[in-house]
């Protein structure tokens, strides 16, 4: 297969996932009278229901999707660390309680900006705190316990700041955080998360040189002319700003960072700065399938989206911790 | 909770020594202020033992060993079933009367209030039009309910009791468009903090699919518990039936 003819099967998949995503819901749908009605503007029920309902759901998923495949793609270039991940390593859970604060404490009702923008500083910090504790270089066991012991932390911080809310709603709704979820979104929340995670798209495309020159080792990329501090600074921005945008609306849907790399790797020749694009379209056609999936599974109440993708992410933590072991020679099996 | 209304509405003056703490929130409670006045217990029994209480009301639903607790601690319980209907809200109203000794006093109140709801009511019509509950997180509230019972007197069908959707079951934003309800019927906020279970009824889809006029705001402590407030709650519901949909 030639080089644009996989880009285009990349964007047919995302296409056709979003009209499925647009297609599946609990109210059944006269589709002639429904596209009519939105295509004249026409008011109606079931225009309602597409445009106020199934579309922002449907645009949620791949903007959010997106948001984390290429925030995993540009975390596992940049540390050369095929485990890196935006929900494993804490990051999310630092977004989410960015977004729990800004939130409960009520500020949000005064301007709804004020969400999006906290979640990006709590997953700034989040960043921060991960590149500064593990440090350049760091080993896998290092860097997975640093950022288990981040996750840990932002979860249990987001727990308790949702019990001090006066609300009796509130401290349920950690389900919502610390698991994700895309269910009853608006359009307002598509205009809340879009601006952010293109803001952050911006930095994180802009270093795809640079991540594919550190690839080759930090001398290597200083006789380029590429200073590795630099585009670590700014994929760590770049990283912050998508995922607190996606994390803001959606609560921390883990695992889709991790899988879609992987996912496109091979079809791009292993180099990071193509890999953090595919895997926008990959996170965005896994997070759109999961959402479907959790629509049609027969459970009482709808699953948790992040619920799904951790189903499917965390054997595959484990698939890739075991070929990592194996590559290493670094233990063995004990039955 | 329930019975903590009935026992402020007509207990004597000192006659009560403890509520339980939600009899004391104002948003669920239409006697909160009377509430607060007195100390506040949850479902603990060493708290309920440290008011030395002569008799306790208790909800026939409490674990079984709280009942035998008391009783061996030499204190005289009355288990009650919360009330389900307007009708068993005023046979329980007697009931809570009667174990407070002011049995006089309930019948009284009872009496009366089946008097204003029957000129609240009126006769009843012909065109019964559709209104749906819809609470936070996306509840709705199903026959065998208060509420229920509340809408059915004052002249509307329940979506979610014709459906048969249980008394407390989720109901989904795309099937509630749907519908297409001559009435929406939100909760007031429970705190005047915020969550996103609360965020959902201001979601953009109902703004625009109900307007001002087609929604009615109805604070859960007017019909959830039984009491005098029903009347307001029902005051409301046929005012709002005159409204929208009582023209044939």
């Amino acid at each position: 297969m030639s080089g644009a003819g996989r880009w285009w099967w990349l964007m047919l998949v995302v296409a056709a996932l979003l009209a499925l995503s647009i297609v599946v819901g609990p109210a059944g749908l006269s589709w002639r009278a429904a596209i009519a009605d939105v295509l004249t503007g026409h008011d109606s029920v079931p225009a309602l229901v597409v445009l106020e309902i199934r579309l922002p759901r449907a645009l949620l998923g791949a903007v959010v999707g997106a948001a984390l495949g290429m925030a995993g793609a540009a975390m596992q270039g940049l540390l050369r660390n095929p485990l890196a991940e935006p929900g494993v390593l804490g990051v999310s859970a630092c977004a989410a309680l960015g977004a729990v604060i800004a939130f409960y404490s009520g500020l949000v009702q005064l301007l709804p900006a004020v969400l999006p923008v906290a979640a990006m500083l709590g997953a700034l910090l989040g960043t921060v705190a991960l590149f500064v504790w593990a440090g350049r270089g760091a080993t896998v066991t290092t860097l997975l316990l640093v950022g288990v012991a981040i996750n840990a932390l932002a979860g249990a911080a987001t727990a308790f700041g949702l019990a001090l809310s006066p609300n009796p709603y509130a401290f349920y709704e950690v389900m919502f955080w610390l698991m994700g979820s895309l269910a009853d979104r608006s359009l307002d929340h598509v205009a809340l998360a879009l601006p952010c995670v293109v803001l952050g798209a911006i930095p994180l495309l802009a270093m795809r040189r640079g991540l594919d020159a550190l690839s080759l080792g930090e001398e290597t990329a200083l006789a380029l002319g590429i200073v590795p501090s630099r585009v670590a600074r700014w994929v760590g921005l770049g990283t912050a700003l998508a995922v607190g945008g996606a994390v803001a609306v959606s609560g921390v849907i883990g695992f889709v960072g991790l899988m879609a790399p992987h996912a496109v790797r091979p079809f791009v020749g292993y180099r990071p700065g193509a890999t953090m694009l595919a895997s926008a379209g990959a996170g965005a056609a896994l997070t759109l399938a999961a959402d479907v999936a959790v629509r049609l599974l027969p459970t009482g109440r709808e699953l948790q989206l992040g619920v799904m993708t951790a189903l499917l992410g965390a054997p595959f933590l484990g698939w890739l911790a075991l070929r990592h072991r194996a590559g290493r020679a670094g233990g063995a099996a004990w039955l | 909770m329930c019975f903590d209304q009935l026992a402020l509405t007509l207990a004597a003056p000192g006659q009560l020594v403890g509520v339980s703490d939600v009899a004391r929130d104002p948003l669920l409670s239409p006697r909160w202020r009377e509430a607060r006045a007195l100390p506040a217990v949850r479902m603990r029994i060493e708290e309920i033992l440290g008011l030395r209480p002569d008799l306790v009301l208790l909800d026939a639903q409490a674990p079984a060993h709280v009942a035998a607790l008391l009783r061996r601690a030499g204190v005289a319980v009355v288990a009650l079933r919360e009330a389900a209907t307007f009708a068993e809200g005023l046979a329980r109203l007697r009931d809570v009367a009667q174990a407070l000794g002011r049995g006089d006093a309930g019948r009284t109140l009872a009496d009366d209030l089946e008097r204003q709801r029957a000129a609240i009511v009126g006769e009843p019509t012909a065109r019964r039009p559709l209104a749906a509950v819809w609470q936070a997180n996306g509840f709705t509230v199903g026959a065998g309910t208060m509420p229920d019972d509340l809408l059915r007197l004052a002249g509307w069908r329940n979506l979610a009791a014709e459906r048969g959707m249980g008394a407390f079951a989720p109901l989904p934003l795309e099937t509630l468009l749907r519908a297409a309800p001559d009435l929406l019927i939100l909760d007031g906020a429970s705190s005047e903090r915020p969550s996103l279970a609360e965020a959902l009824l201001a979601h953009r889809a109902l703004r625009r699919e109900f307007p001002g006029g087609r929604t009615l705001v109805l604070p859960p402590g007017q019909w959830l518990c039984a009491g005098p407030q029903n009347l307001d709650a029902l005051r409301q519901l046929v005012a709002a039936r005159r409204r929208i949909g009582g023209v044939p």
